[in-house]
């Protein structure tokens, strides 16, 4: 039984390329987040060496695949799996996005946002109930980054946060990156978003980077960390505390000494607003 | 709108193009994207992470045909077949029937038998074995028991025969690691192959097959025991056994009618 691990500092996503290079060399990463939904299938490759990542690192577990907000029926079968693989590998928690992403039988694998709503408001409050119940502990939800709003949508999307949090007694995983991607798509102060998540509501924090395309800002994880981000991170710490954060990078994945320098900036950002 | 109707328009709208203006009256526009344009920002990132995924499945398909052709190939392919499982692994099998139903690529049927190859390695790599049995436990069997033995490849194991030269195309678009790879204008393109590919461990393995190891292999499949074995075998048996322990793909035993 692999043994239970505290989460703390700057940890980083886990990505395959990386997998042999972490259990040969076992650089100094506090902790990792693995993908939930590409370690699903007991006895693949893929989950034989995220078990053998288990045996010398602290994970978390960070999916897409609950789609907390469709309006399908729920994927037992899916979170059954999920509650499993979480106990095989002692994942301290397990987060997935507030979004839905799929509808009609059909899955996009994109996170899509939701209408906030009342309607949509007490459908995924129930949602997040039901889960919890079955997975037996609390989830962890992420704040998406989005490029459409509904015209049925009347209540902001900071607010929908904090009142789905309240209700439902879940955990968020705050995505700095997306806050402010959020903020120029939508045309918000990012600060306003900040400060209306509950204090004692956020377990983890995402930095990563984005693309600017002109007319928006593409959450792309393809690049670094931008200044401004940084400087929400800040602002971040400064509000919620020194919550655990991870770097996402997914496209162009660079070397993962690339990504230990990334952490580092994360690191002295952290080191600097509490010293 | 309510959520349902709202999501069964959107999912629509983002796989087949011809919806999209009728959804729009849901999302709101401004000054600097339509509503249009918003939604075919999903549409577009959506292509992306399954064009992604099935580049990386079919990588020597996407050198045959051209990065944009398969970019258009892929498109369609998501337009008609979008994923219907949480598990992206499982997305791109019936590629290889776009591939061979599409006009442009009538008169090169082995493109579609190449991608058949790459899905067959795809599904090896994620495959589950067993848990292999020890051969040294052989000794402990009573003669009776002996005689009931039956060899078994890795489940992850898939044997994949072709009329066309599929080893070799596949071969010849990988990195100079592989030094049996051959140029691709010397390949008999019509030369029939079989090729067994399966994971052990961590590792994928794949092998062309020759008449002996394939009728051997064959035999294993129907669960030939180890004295039917010997008898079709004989003077073959000593040397497919060293070649199939050696490569890995006499994986484990049973009993027959056990598993």
């Amino acid at each position: 039984m692999i043994q239970h691990s505290t989460i703390n500092g700057v940890g980083l996503g886990l990505r395959f390329q990386h997998i042999d290079h972490i259990l040969a060399e076992r650089p100094p990463i506090p902790w990792f987040e693995a993908l939930t939904d590409n370690y699903l299938k007991q006895g693949s490759v893929q989950h034989e060496y995220l078990m053998e990542v288990a045996e010398h690192y602290p994970l978390v577990l960070h999916g897409v695949g609950m789609s907390l907000g469709s309006a399908e029926a729920l994927n037992i079968e899916y979170l059954t799996k999920v509650k499993v693989l979480a106990q095989q590998i002692n994942a301290q928690w397990i987060s997935d996005h507030l979004c839905w992403t799929g509808a009609q039988g059909l899955i996009t694998h994109d996170l899509l946002p939701l209408p906030y709503n009342q309607e949509t408001l007490k459908y995924v409050i129930n949602r997040i109930k039901q889960i919890q119940n079955i997975l037996e502990q609390t989830l962890v939800i992420e704040n998406v980054s989005s490029y459409l709003q509904y015209k049925n949508s009347d209540i902001s999307e900071w607010d929908f946060i904090a009142a789905v949090v309240k209700e439902s007694e879940c955990k968020v995983l705050l995505d700095i990156n997306n806050i402010y991607v959020n903020s120029y798509n939508h045309e918000f102060d990012p600060l306003k978003y900040l400060n209306a998540v509950p204090i004692d509501s956020v377990q983890q924090m995402h930095l990563a980077g984005f693309e600017d395309k002109g007319t928006h800002l593409l959450d792309t994880h393809g690049q670094a960390i931008h200044p401004p981000v940084w400087g929400l991170y800040a602002k971040a710490l400064q509000r919620f505390g020194a919550v655990p954060t991870l770097i996402e990078w997914d496209n162009n994945l660079p070397s993962l000494e690339r990504l230990m320098q990334e952490r580092d900036t994360a690191q002295q950002v952290f080191n600097c607003v509490f010293s | 709108m309510s959520l349902v109707n709202t999501q069964t328009a959107i999912i629509t709208a983002l796989f087949n193009t011809n919806t999209l203006s009728q959804t729009t009256h849901l999302i709101k526009s401004d000054q600097r994207l339509t509503a249009e344009q918003r939604l075919g920002i999903y549409r577009h990132s959506i292509q992306g992470i399954l064009g992604q995924h099935l580049r990386a499945a079919y990588g020597v398909v996407a050198q045959l045909v051209g990065a944009e052709f398969f970019e258009y190939l892929t498109g369609t392919y998501i337009d008609q077949s979008p994923p219907t499982s949480t598990a992206l692994s499982e997305y791109g099998e019936g590629f290889s029937s776009t591939l061979l139903n599409h006009p442009a690529l009538k008169n090169m049927p082995w493109i579609a038998e190449v991608a058949r190859l790459e899905w067959a390695r795809s599904q090896a790599w994620h495959g589950v074995n067993q848990a292999p049995r020890s051969f040294n436990d052989l000794s402990t069997l009573s003669e009776v028991e002996y005689n009931q033995v039956v060899l078994q490849l890795p489940d992850s194991a898939q044997l994949m025969e072709s009329n066309y030269a599929i080893y070799d195309v596949w071969l010849s678009h990988q990195n100079n690691e592989y030094l049996d790879k051959t140029h691709f204008d010397t390949i008999d393109i019509n030369q029939p192959s079989t090729v067994l590919i399966y994971r052990v461990g961590k590792k994928l393995h794949q092998y062309k097959m020759n008449d002996q190891p394939l009728n051997f292999i064959k035999a294993i499949q129907c669960q030939s025991t180890l004295e039917q074995l010997a008898d079709e075998f004989n003077e073959y048996l000593n040397e497919v056994l060293v070649l199939g322990l050696q490569q890995g793909w006499i994986y484990s035993w049973s009993l027959k009618g056990q598993y």
